[in-house]
């Protein structure tokens, strides 16, 4: 069947040009008639191709169904038991699958680590599978995604060929009833024949809060078993946390062993659970599990203890409560021992101040304590603030002392271990001055005063600040102690300039000591100078954070690019260093002191910087097991700061000793695909099989108007016009 | 002639002497009351605005101060304090009071810009139409004004849940010398209510004569009504000091208790 495009206008021509022919045959002689033929023939040739004549073709088409194969070629099918698993997986290729892409489509892939589409010659060629992990569900997920994806062709089935180690992170199972294709599992490999127990999975949180118990989940399957007993161990940072007795279960089944364990450290902490049997298993080595915690701090918990209401209270509060890491109580003497009550006590909200509570049992439920303009001679004897020095000094809890007429010497603190704790040397009662004079506060270079990342800008905002009255002085800053912010023109006792703010490390725990009460001032001027009062909410936080020592505000941090190394791989580690400014700094010396597993250390100098305030290098993870790095920055002779951490690296992974076919695993993946599973070989796969093939009529248009015929037959007839008209002197 | 003209010389001399000394005592004291600023401390601090009356109750001041005094830990200092919006002085007091019962002239906008960073870095401020009325004058200037300065905000009635019912004393009425309106208005800015706006003249309760008595009669509720205004007076001033301090968990539970023990079902928010 022929087809014509540019139908209308084509016709008019046609009509045109027959009209015209008529005209010419009707009133010429012989030959002028065999011109006009010729003419005629020419421009009915022009239109027939102007109409772009085509060919339709109609002919059935049969579509063949896809059939998907996937193979696994992680380590473990490199295996030999009593044959080698990746040897069996490339014969029954040749034998059982290649026959079937006379009828179907056959596509391979590969499966480990990645997935990815292979050719059948590929896998043939492959000798040693190397693949790192076996991830069953992720590949299933990804040949459900690439069969919708190829629309055009119906997918028939899917053939699985693995020994089920599934180690990876997707459920196989859940990701084969979303197949919605029978699935054909291939088991590769044999079954346990000795008695073997396997801890299959430690279940637990990457992320964990200090204080709060963590629960870690040890799934233990045991084979020939029945009646035995075995001891699961759990194990932190190498020393033993607990142990349960278990019974095992007969052959594959599960025995879940919990723990719990309260966190007390921060950190990335690295713990271990194994079995213990009396012996006579099979394989050893699938009965340990590592795995590492994040540990963090849980919210901060402040205690604030204000001696009265006052301003200093309540923007220091506003600026707590808006940070959602920080947990507040608070208690202010909102009524004095001799202030007067008219009313009947149900008519205040008055609550009494739990002293005994708060400073012998409760205090050390908190991250930072504060004290402002707080005198504690009403309330108890000077005994109950011994507490601080445990507080501080073992449980590392940050402590601040903010100034008023109540606070240090004026609120009797001189000789109690609270001025034990703090600083700075504080002078008697009656001794002390509480200055009124204002006067312009000197901040020195450190984290806590940096109010902006633009350099210079930090500096003026200071200037900007409103001078301050209101000031607690001391006698002298403590020998240890880091001066935050000093008076312009006093000195101290020691002839030093007079220290307003200073802080120091006290044992474990922070303290400082903050000779002002009138800090809300500078949220207020601030804003009065358009800037708003987002530099006091930032200076306070730095404050807070310094107290806590929050890795906010650390110079030096330090990490591995990745959380987990392999024996024989190379960990990077990157330093990144800022300067007192918390600008980039490539200008410092950078050390790297390393511990490893066996406990041997070394010590790498000057690690090269690549700029941005990043030092980098590469190590070799030579053994097994957890290695601690320290990293440690200087400029000059100061010392920016430093940070340990742990890179674990792994021995072995399953992939490398577990031998044996998780039948149990591959049953359930093609149960739930209404498949079927065939224990290291199958026949019959094409029957099994249901041909998704169809048949269809397909319409193919063939152009034929560009054929170079047509145009030698134009030419040819051009040039015969041209020859007749010549001989009959036409021309 | 000599003689008068001595004599004048000495007069002008002693004159401009007298002068300059003054001066300069007036100086140095002004410079003295600054350094003694006790800025820690609350201090009654009003604010001066054109036109209108912003002094009114002019006499509550010695009695509200007893009153603070004498039932709380609040130690204020003792002068009344007035400022105006023309310079930077607002911002040493983050606590400021609007009284008046009179229509004033409306801010002039860097006025209304210097309003606006009061209340940025955190300042809290306290309404009382002394008129004890509502739609009064003095209550149209307000909202123009306080629209100005947020144009996206609204006063709106304050929760009883709120924590100025329970800042110190439990759930006062909301009364002044009149009962204009049985609730507080606000505006929430900042995490806070910046804006407190009473109706009722509650500082009119505290209005008292030399001899002590009070001067204004607080209608309908007679003297009850002006213990509640003194009450809620109190609590206001602690909300301006303390914030939602008594909305924590330890201090919550015991105000239900307290509630309970009083047949009252709400609590705070």
């Amino acid at each position: 069947m022929i087809t014509f495009e540019f139908t209308y206008w084509a016709i008019f021509f046609l009509i045109a040009g027959g009209l015209a022919g008529y005209t010419l045959l009707k009133y010429g002689d012989k030959r002028k008639k065999i011109i006009a033929v010729l003419r005629i023939s020419i421009y009915l040739l022009l239109i027939f191709l102007l109409l772009r004549p085509a060919l339709l073709e109609r002919r059935k088409k049969t579509e063949k169904a896809s059939v998907s194969v996937l193979v696994d070629v992680s380590r473990s099918m490199n295996l030999k038991s009593t044959y080698h698993k990746f040897s069996r997986v490339k014969n029954i290729i040749r034998k059982d699958i290649e026959p079937l892409e006379k009828s179907y489509a056959v596509n391979y892939y590969a499966f480990s680590n990645g997935f990815s589409r292979v050719s059948k010659e590929d896998l043939l060629k492959l000798g040693n599978p190397s693949g790192e992990f076996t991830d069953i569900g992720q590949s299933l997920e990804q040949i459900g995604e690439e069969i919708q994806r190829s629309s055009s062709v119906s997918g028939s089935a899917v053939i699985l060929m693995t020994d089920g180690n599934h180690n990876g992170g997707s459920d196989p199972v859940e990701a084969a009833k979303s197949l919605n294709l029978p699935l054909f599992v291939i088991g590769i490999g044999e079954t346990r024949s000795g008695f073997d127990v396997e801890l299959t999975q430690v279940l637990s949180s990457e992320i964990a809060f200090r204080n709060i118990k963590s629960i870690f989940k040890g799934v233990v399957n045991s084979y020939n078993s029945k009646g035995k007993r075995a001891r699961v161990i759990l194990k932190k940072e190498g020393s033993f946390v607990d142990a349960k007795d278990i019974v095992l279960r007969s052959d594959g089944e599960e025995t879940v062993v919990n723990f719990e364990y309260m966190h007390k450290d921060t950190g990335i902490i690295r713990f271990e659970m194994l079995v213990e049997t009396d012996g006579g298993e099979i394989n050893k080595a699938n009965n340990k599990k590592e795995f590492s915690v994040n540990v963090l701090k849980e919210k901060t918990r402040i205690l604030y203890i204000s001696g009265s209401p006052n301003y200093e209270y309540r923007f220091l509060r506003q600026v707590i409560k808006n940070n959602p890491n920080y947990e507040v109580i608070t208690f202010i003497i909102l009524r004095g021992m001799t202030d007067i009550l008219p009313l009947s006590e149900i008519d205040y909200t008055l609550i009494p101040f739990p002293v005994q509570e708060i400073f012998l049992k409760e205090i050390y439920n908190y991250d930072i304590v504060m004290l402002e303009n707080f005198s504690y001679r009403s309330y108890m004897p000077p005994e109950f603030l011994n507490s601080f020095k445990n507080y501080i000094e073992k449980s590392g809890g940050a402590f601040m002392m903010i100034g008023g007429p109540d606070s240090f010497g004026g609120g009797g603190y001189k000789g109690t271990m609270v001025e034990e704790m703090l600083p700075v040397n504080i002078k008697p009662e009656g001794m002390e001055e509480y200055l009124k004079t204002p006067f312009r506060l000197k901040p020195v270079k450190h984290p806590v005063n940096q109010l902006s990342e633009i350099k210079g800008e930090s500096e003026k905002i200071w200037q900007e600040l409103p001078e301050i009255n209101g000031l607690n002085r001391f006698s002298s800053q403590k020998s240890g102690s880091v001066v935050l912010a000093e008076h312009p023109d006093l000195k101290g006792d020691d002839g030093r300039p007079l220290p307003v703010i200073a802080g120091w490390q006290k044992g474990k725990g922070r303290v400082l000591a903050m000779g002002l009460n009138n800090t809300w001032r500078w949220s207020m001027w601030l804003a009065g100078t358009g800037r708003g009062n987002y530099h006091y909410g930032r200076y306070w936080q730095q404050m807070l954070n310094w107290l806590v020592n929050a890795p906010d505000l650390r110079q030096v941090t330090a990490a591995a690019e990745r959380k987990v190394y392999r024996q024989g791989e190379e960990v990077k580690i990157a330093v990144t260093v800022l300067d007192d400014f918390f600008h980039y700094d490539d200008e410092a010396v950078v050390n790297l002191d390393i511990l490893d597993p066996n406990g041997k250390s070394s010590t790498i100098r000057t690690i090269p910087n690549i700029g941005n305030g990043i030092y980098e290098i590469y190590l070799p993870a030579e053994n097994p097991g957890n290695y601690k790095l320290t990293a440690s920055a200087f400029k000059g002779s100061k010392n920016l700061g430093m940070v340990s951490f742990f890179v674990p690296v792994q021995a072995i992974t399953s992939e490398e000793y577990d031998l044996f076919l998780n039948d149990k695993l591959l049953k359930s993946i093609s149960a739930s695909s209404r498949g079927r599973y065939f224990a290291g070989e199958c026949s019959d796969l094409e029957k099994l099989i249901k041909s998704n093939s169809s048949e269809s009529v397909v319409t193919e248009k063939k152009p034929i108007w560009d054929d170079p015929l047509y145009f030698v037959l134009l030419i040819a007839l051009l040039a015969g016009e041209w020859f007749l008209r010549r001989i009959s002197g036409l021309l | 002639m000599m003689n008068k003209l001595l004599r004048s010389s000495l007069f002008i001399f002693m004159f401009l002497l007298c002068f300059f000394f003054s001066h300069t005592y007036l100086l140095f004291a002004e410079t003295i009351m600054d350094s003694e600023k006790r800025l820690e401390n609350f201090a009654y601090v009003q604010l001066k605005y054109n036109g209108g009356s912003w002094d009114t109750n002019k006499t509550a001041w010695s009695s509200m101060y007893r009153q603070i005094t004498v039932t709380t830990n609040i130690h204020p200092e003792k002068a009344k304090i007035s400022v105006d919006l023309d310079g930077m002085e607002i911002f040493d007091y983050p606590f400021i009071f609007i009284t008046g019962d009179l229509e004033f002239d409306p801010f002039s906008e860097k006025q209304t810009e210097t309003l606006k960073r009061f209340f940025d870095g955190g300042g809290i401020c306290f309404v009382d139409d002394s008129g004890g009325t509502l739609n009064s004058g003095f209550d149209s200037s307000i909202r123009r004004e306080f629209k100005k300065v947020f144009p996206a905000l609204d006063f709106r009635p304050i929760s009883k849940k709120h924590a100025i019912y329970y800042s110190f004393h439990m759930t006062p009425e909301t009364a002044g010398t009149r009962k204009a309106a049985d609730y507080l208005d606000g505006i929430e800015y900042n995490n806070q209510t910046a804006v407190i706006y009473s109706h009722n003249d509650i500082i009119g309760s505290f209005v008292t004569d030399k001899f002590g008595a009070a001067v204004k009669k607080c209608v309908p509720g007679g003297e009850q009504q002006r213990i509640e205004a003194k009450k809620l007076f109190i609590n206001i001033l602690m909300y301006g000091l303390t914030g939602t301090y008594k909305l924590d968990a330890i201090h919550r539970n015991n105000i239900l208790i307290k509630m309970k023990m009083k047949g009252d079902t709400e609590g705070p928010e």
